[in-house]
């Protein structure tokens, strides 16, 4: 497991986000008040990192191997671990008064990105998809910048609040960004257990017809899409 | 003539192509939306900002701009990789890649609505008494609002180009944005004492906006040192430049005169970066009134 860790894990570029994350938050810690859109920058970073830790670039040969998606999932995990612990060392370095006193809601916006971009990767990836990382690195990591500088309805959408938002936008914020962070987890665990009702929800399944439809031609597309795109790969 | 012929319609067919595939991008979706949505609320002044849409065009040029970096690096690595496809190469690259450059067009004439509707906003919304210093022209903001919005989406997504062009590598595009970011937030001036004029040599920056000094409630709005007008000469060069340091990766290309005119580019880019700093407004102009909601 370490070994496949070692060589499946872009480790470079996620070397590349981590340092660039603490870069982000010790510019922020100089100067909250100007440079406070690093803070949402940083989080969409962290969103985008993740999911490159589950790039299979050799996915066409990896995927029909016995070991199942769920082991190298859990194989190239320590890669978002040590994203995490980067992210409460640079949160708690950065410190409670140069965060507006709301440390704990910026470490609770990084944690739920770690969990969306690794729940986004492993879906994609149940589903065949080799780079999905690559892909959402490359809308979210903009995007939440993007965000983070205009901050667009913040009075009403309080995404990335900031040291002039009210009590009351923090929370909903925090409560937006669990929120985010649970159904991650969810989504998450249901792509790598293979969840009955997790093959009935997608798209693709409500195309080809339900999984409980009895043995049609459709019920074999739904079942065998994953295994037949390499996604789930059990021996 | 007739290779002219051939070669201008081959970039006008692709052009349009490469227009339609921007138009396509869900990320240009994505940000042409919330363009939109923030443009209504600016015009119909929904949230009462004082300084009206003094510094709105924040929107067009990371939704647009910021964006558009990704979404052209993309367009940019599908044309190469259609054109590996294809095998023999039919279209040289520096058609295809003046072809992608034509498709910035479309944020161009989304940020150009913006700033339209920026100026409406200004017009129909003036600020509040504490935000124009004394002395300032309203050309001078709209001056600011176009180098910062309309010329910022057009640079985003020659910056993605050029890109893809010399790094095509996995995550260069994201990567990137964040430092774009992180630079433009660095140079937007304010930040040291003396108003950084040498940002001017930055892709987007302010020229009016608060002081630095003091903490909430005791701020004042004021000019930066440097010329938007001449600015926005240096920006247009830059974005010349960008296109044709593009079109000169293609080894085929007459590399001798795309080198003289890129030399002939930055000489105009420095001496219009240089005038900017230099003419005209040297010196920051404080607003003598308290900004109440800064």
């Amino acid at each position: 497991m370490i070994r496949y860790a070692v060589k499946g894990v872009p480790w470079t570029r996620v070397a590349l986000g981590a340092g660039l994350v603490v870069l982000l938050i010790e510019l922020v810690r100089w100067n909250p008040w100007v440079l406070w859109p690093l803070q949402g920058t940083a989080v969409g970073l962290l969103a985008g990192t993740a999911g490159w830790c589950f790039d299979e670039t050799s996915a066409v040969v990896v995927d029909v191997t016995p070991r199942s998606l769920a082991w190298r999932t859990a194989a190239r995990t320590p890669a978002v671990l040590a994203l995490g612990l980067v992210w409460c060392g640079a949160v708690a370095h950065a410190g409670d008064e140069a965060l507006f006193g709301r440390s704990a809601s910026v470490l609770v916006e990084g944690f739920a990105a770690l969990a969306a971009g690794s729940a986004y990767a492993g879906w994609r990836r149940a589903w065949g998809e080799p780079t999905p990382g690559l892909l959402l690195a490359a809308a979210a990591v903009p995007a939440t910048a993007a965000w983070a500088l205009v901050r667009p309805f913040d009075a009403r959408l309080p995404v990335f609040p900031y040291g002039t938002s009210s009590a009351a936008a923090w929370t909903a914020s925090t409560a937006g960004w669990v929120t985010l962070g649970v159904l991650a987890v969810a989504v998450l665990a249901a792509a790598l257990t293979d969840a009955p009702w997790w093959r009935c929800c997608c798209r693709t399944c409500r195309r080809a017809g339900p999984a409980s439809t009895p043995a049609t031609s459709n019920t074999a597309t739904c079942r065998s899409r994953p295994s037949s795109t390499g996604g789930r790969g059990r021996a | 003539m007739s290779s002219a012929t051939s070669t201008g319609s081959t970039v006008g067919v692709l052009a349009r192509q490469e227009i339609r595939n921007y138009l396509r991008h869900k990320l240009f979706w994505f940000g042409a939306a919330l363009v939109l949505v923030v443009d209504v609320v600016m015009v119909l002044h929904l949230d009462d900002d004082p300084s009206s849409s003094g510094s709105y065009m924040i929107a067009p040029a990371a939704l647009l701009g910021v964006l558009g970096v990704v979404v052209m690096f993309g367009l940019t690595r599908r044309s190469d990789r259609a054109a590996e496809a294809a095998g023999v190469v039919a279209v040289p690259e520096r058609t295809r890649t003046l072809a992608l450059a034509g498709a910035t067009v479309v944020p161009f004439a989304l940020a150009l609505v913006s700033f339209v509707a920026a100026v409406v906003a200004w017009n129909v919304h003036p600020p509040a008494d504490y935000v124009v210093p004394p002395g300032v022209s309203d050309t001078f903001v709209y001056a600011q609002m176009f180098g910062d919005g309309v010329l910022c989406a057009v640079g985003g997504p020659l910056l993605g180009l050029l890109l893809a062009r010399y790094l095509p590598r996995r995550g260069v595009a994201a990567v990137a944005s964040v430092v774009l970011v992180l630079v433009t937030i660095l140079l937007q001036g304010g930040l040291f004492p003396g108003g950084q004029p040498y940002r001017v040599f930055w892709f987007r920056t302010y020229f009016l906006s608060q002081s630095i000094e003091g903490g909430p409630g005791q701020h004042h709005f004021t000019t930066f040192p440097g010329n938007p007008y001449i600015w926005i000469g240096y920006l247009v060069v830059v974005c010349a430049l960008g296109l044709v340091l593009a079109v000169r990766h293609d080894p085929d290309a007459d590399r001798a005169t795309l080198d003289k005119v890129a030399g002939g580019l930055v000489v105009a880019a420095v001496a219009l970066g240089v005038l900017a700093m230099t003419v005209g407004f040297t010196t920051s102009i404080v607003h003598p009134a308290v900004c109440p909601t800064c």
